[in-house]
């Protein structure tokens, strides 16, 4: 019961709290309301810490019936770091909030824990059904959520598109549970044979965008800031949650080296987007798209460690940054601890994450660079002058929003403490501290990649050109099948339907034998 | 009295008396509805070939009916099916209501269901070609309206009377095979024969052309209940065939054909539904996906039973009944033209007759959490066991199916409403198509949420699955 406590507390606020809405009460108490329900959920959370890992039958289809796997939740070191993660977010995008005018709205508030409770269920995913169970309610809540809050046509057909190669990301993962039934193993998450991890990559690739890289958002949709950051960071953590579980399977050697160099360029290109964006929240899918990438690495090199070491990294880190827009300095100091933990120092929670380097090899350097350009924007957007204030805050507030920015580095250190000590090239970290201060010299004395090189590259690397292909091999294969469909249904169609039927009995004796 | 003569004889009937007052369709509405509702209801209460006693009439549903020499036959085992069909039946005929079908729906609906059980009660078994016939037949004045949708109904009518003829004339030769199951190329005839009839009747890839054809240009709504009930139909009929003869049951190609031919069906239904730019094409595609599945379900009875293809027809005839009631009541509103480009920019408007079709889409096509998806999941994960690229084959036609409805929204949210459309529909209009009355609301939110009742807890509705297959003396054990 504790294991699902979380996911009710925070489906259940946001009822509540449109109940006060009803009842026109002032919106400090809906937002108290809004906190209360966050805190208690990850106090929840917390409480799951020492009894890991834990098992839950959600529903039990095997009841009476031919069904082989129930929906189940399963709370473990893989998890629950994940779960952490969304609660913490949760309770600090409502923390936060009272320092943002815009964001002082109880439905963000609802949004934000509704989108968080599903989150939870994706990540605490016992089985690949529980998890395509909870990844289709989270797309179709983003999905909802998205139309209703995107006006520019453009952008609405953006979010289709999102949601599209989500459901494909789903579809994959049934595919993967076929092939499992094929080989004769019931596909679970305590054992996923090698040769169906494969098709786990790229269903996790396809929805964080990363293989083939594609970015439904390269101009983010107009959302607040802490909505926003929920909305956009629960989505890629459920599927992140995949890619550690997957990554004892690895991957075909054969496979190994393409898909490697598709991730570098993906990291790359994300990583140089990301340093020319003016500001962080334009830049918020080149940082996601920066970070999966890396953990996609790790994952395929089967680094379980590395993989929740880079998306924890990503989620405190990154909403940390997405989320600081008040000036002060508290933000200041909390904002410089969250880099140097990005950095990936000894005895940090990013440390664990060089471990993707333990087979160094020349495909690797890119991440570096990478790695190394994503802690430098960083730094550049932590140092940027912040969102002028709206009035001077009262005294609790002025306790309340840097409370959420706490919360968020004190729970990134307590999700990955077992693994602060685990051994990671210590080189690695010095690379990557030269290459930071190097490219932030450049950066400082304005030396970058020349606006018309990015255009070209950007055109090369985003891959939009890809999308541009496909869209013009599917107009292709409609008009097929819209000459094929006006064969048979014409005057001649029976003549013609009957053609058909003598081709696919030669093929079936060709495939058949003969027989 | 005999069960023939209440669940065939006395919805014949009243559908025929029904007729005569199809000026007054609200009336003939709520009869039908009232009798579909009092079958459904004595199928599962009043047991065949036992005692009752109702207050102190005491009276037996005796099973059998005779007719011209002909034998209906109707029993105990039935009734599951018989309570299945009528509740269906009972629902469609709700839908109705919304979908606003011709005035003479509800008694046609009535007269077909009863000659669709009288073809599977019928003995000799030859007689149900020509019961299919007949249904088809009914609904010629309900498809075509003055003539709209003509083209279609030829097309079906031509292919469903050279199906009826293939049944026909191999009737004989499979009582001879029956009798003599030791010539080979007398059942190989046969069978190829029947094959071809069945090709015909249910609208087997690449005899196909007519649905599309007939959801373009006929009333949607009868089209659909035609295109769900006779292919079910006719499905049930060619089990008992497999069910009665020994040479087909355990005919190893049989089972490898629908297997091959299953995966096609999904796989054409599927991506041509996903490439089509007509929404009530769409519709046909997916009723030949449809038609696959149940094929596929079949080719793996030997692992699952045959409760997996009665698991498969439920959430099927809900979702169907939404998509098509949806459609049909869109259509009627003011200026929509049911292409991706003629609903550019209407989700606001017709927000809730979108969601409807679209739930009925994704159910369709197995998305996870609605009602088609576990059924699907666990076909799937059969095929698998033995040919992992057909349960391939029939996840990547799902997804094109899918597709169809990620297009529809696409198109619904991608563009502000048409200029025009918004000078052009008074306010009082837009109005009511923003709000539609509370029997629309409250059918599609029912609908909804027993998509998610069955997609949630499939483990609650499976034993009435389980129950069905006790139609079949041979594959029912």
């Amino acid at each position: 019961m504790l294991l699902i406590l979380a996911i009710l507390l925070l489906l259940a606020t946001p009822l509540t709290v449109i109940g006060l809405r009803r009842v026109r009460a002032r919106v400090g108490a809906q937002w108290l309301m809004a906190a209360l329900g966050a805190l208690l959920a990850l106090a929840s959370v917390w409480l799951l810490r020492p009894r890991l890992p834990l098992t839950l039958t959600l529903l039990d289809w095997s009841a009476n019936s031919p069904f082989l796997e129930s929906p189940a939740l399963l709370a473990d070191l893989f998890s629950w770091p994940f779960a952490l993660a969304i609660a913490t977010l949760a309770l600090a995008v409502i923390l936060t909030g009272v320092g943002r005018l815009e964001d002082l709205e109880s439905g963000a508030w609802t949004g934000s824990l509704a989108v968080s409770a599903l989150g939870i269920l994706a990540v605490l995913a016992g089985n690949p059904l529980t998890l395509v169970l909870a990844w289709t309610a989270l797309d179709i809540l983003e999905l909802v959520m998205l139309l209703t809050r995107v006006d520019d046509p453009s952008r609405r057909r953006s979010v289709v598109v999102y949601f599209s190669t989500n459901l494909l990301g789903t579809f994959l993962v049934l595919f993967a549970d076929a092939q499992a039934r094929a080989l004769g193993e019931p596909l679970t998450f305590a054992s996923i044979p090698a040769a169906v991890s494969p098709y786990h990559f790229l269903a996790a690739g396809l929805r964080l965008g990363v293989l083939p890289l594609h970015l439904p958002f390269v101009r983010e949709p107009d959302l607040r800031r802490g909505f926003g950051t929920v909305l956009r960071l629960v989505s890629p953590a459920a599927s992140l949650t995949l890619l550690a579980r997957a990554a004892a399977g690895g991957i075909p050697l054969a496979v190994e080296w393409p898909v490697i160099l598709l991730l570098a360029l993906a990291a790359l290109y994300a990583a140089i987007a990301w340093l020319r964006v003016p500001d962080e929240l334009v830049g918020r899918p080149f940082w996601i798209l920066g970070f999966s990438a890396l953990a996609f690495a790790s994952a395929l090199y089967g680094a379980e460690n590395a993989v929740l070491s880079w998306s924890l990294a990503g989620l405190f880190s990154g909403s940390t940054l997405f989320l600081s827009a008040r000036p002060g300095r508290s933000r200041l100091i909390i904002g410089i601890f969250s880099a140097i933990v990005f950095l990936g120092l000894p005895y940090t929670p990013m440390h664990a994450g060089l471990r993707l380097y333990l087979r160094f090899n020349g495909l690797h350097i890119p991440f570096l660079v990478a790695h190394a350009l994503l802690a430098v924007g960083y730094i550049r957007f932590l140092l940027r002058p912040p969102d002028p204030p709206e009035a001077r805050p009262e005294r609790w507030i002025r306790a309340v929003y840097p409370a959420g920015l706490l919360l968020l580095f004190a729970s990134h250190w307590a999700a990955t403490f077992p693994q602060l000590t685990l051994p990671a090239p210590l080189w690695a970290t010095l690379v990557i501290l030269v290459l930071v201060l190097v490219l932030g010299g450049l950066g400082r004395r304005r030396i970058s990649v020349p606006a018309p090189l990015f255009t070209v590259l950007d055109r090369v690397f985003s891959f939009r050109w890809l999308a541009t292909v496909l869209e013009w091999a599917l107009q292709l294969i409609s008009r097929a099948a819209a000459i094929a469909n006006r064969l048979l249904e014409g005057e001649g169609g029976i003549l013609w339907a009957l053609v058909l039927l003598v081709f696919l009995i030669t093929l079936l004796r060709q495939f058949g034998g003969g027989g | 009295m005999s069960a023939p003569v209440l669940w065939i004889l006395i919805p014949a009937g009243v559908g025929l008396v029904l007729a005569l007052f199809s000026g007054s369709p609200r009336f003939t509405f709520t009869f039908a509805l009232v009798l579909a509702f009092l079958l459904a209801w004595a199928a599962l209460l009043l047991p065949i070939d036992q005692p009752l006693a109702v207050g102190g009439f005491a009276f037996k549903l005796t099973p059998t009916f005779f007719f011209l020499g002909r034998s209906l036959d109707l029993t105990v085992s039935d009734q599951p099916l018989l309570l299945g069909v009528w509740g269906l039946v009972f629902l469609w005929l709700a839908g109705g209501l919304f979908a606003q079908p011709p005035r003479l729906f509800a008694p046609a609906v009535l007269v077909a269901v009863a000659l669709l059980t009288a073809a599977l009660a019928v003995t000799p078994f030859l007689y149900a070609a020509l019961l299919f016939e007949l249904t088809a037949m009914l609904f010629v004045p309900l498809l075509a309206p003055q003539g709209r949708g003509s083209r279609g109904v030829l097309r079906m009518l031509a292919f469903m009377t050279i199906g009826m003829t293939f049944i026909l004339f191999v009737g004989w030769m499979l009582e001879g095979a029956a009798a003599s199951p030791g010539i080979p190329v007398l059942t190989l005839r046969a069978g190829v024969l029947l094959g071809l009839g069945f090709a015909f009747l249910m609208a087997v890839f690449p005899f196909h052309s007519w649905v599309p054809m007939l959801m373009e240009g006929a009333d949607l709504y009868s089209a659909a209940f035609l295109l769900f009930m006779l292919p079910g139909a006719v499905a049930l009929f060619g089990l008992e065939l497999v069910d009665r003869f020994v040479w087909l049951r355990q005919s190893p190609t049989l089972f490898t054909l629908l297997l091959a031919g299953g995966a096609i069906m999904v796989l054409v239904g599927g991506l041509l539904a996903g490439l089509e730019r007509r929404l009530d094409r769409q519709l046909g595609f997916a009723i030949l996906l449809e038609t696959g599945m149940s094929m596929l379900a079949v080719a793996v009875l030997q692992s699952t039973g045959l409760a997996l293809f009665f698991a498969l027809l439920l959430p099927r005839g809900i979702s169907l009944l939404v998509w098509a009631a949806s459609l049909a009541n869109l259509s009627q509103q003011p200026r929509v033209d049911l292409s991706l480009a003629g609903v550019k920019g209407l989700a606001g408007r017709y927000a809730l007759r979108f969601a409807a079709i679209l739930m009925a889409i994704f159910s369709l096509a197995g998305l996870p959490l609605l009602s088609g998806f576990p059924f699907r999941m666990l076909l799937i994960q059969n095929l698998a066991v033995d040919s992992p690229w057909v349960a391939g084959a029939v996840l990547l036609g799902n997804f094109g199916l899918m597709a169809s409805g990620l297009r529809i929204i696409a198109s619904i949210v991608s563009e502000a409403p048409r200029p025009d459309l918004s000078v052009a529909v008074t306010g009082d209009e837009l109005e009511r198509a923003r709000t539609p009355d509370f029997p629309a609301w409250l059918f599609i939110s029912v609908a909804g949420a027993g998509s998610l009742v069955v997609g949630l807890f499939p483990q609650w509705f499976w034993p009435l699955f389980d129950r069905l297959p006790a139609i079949f003396t041979q594959l029912g054990h």
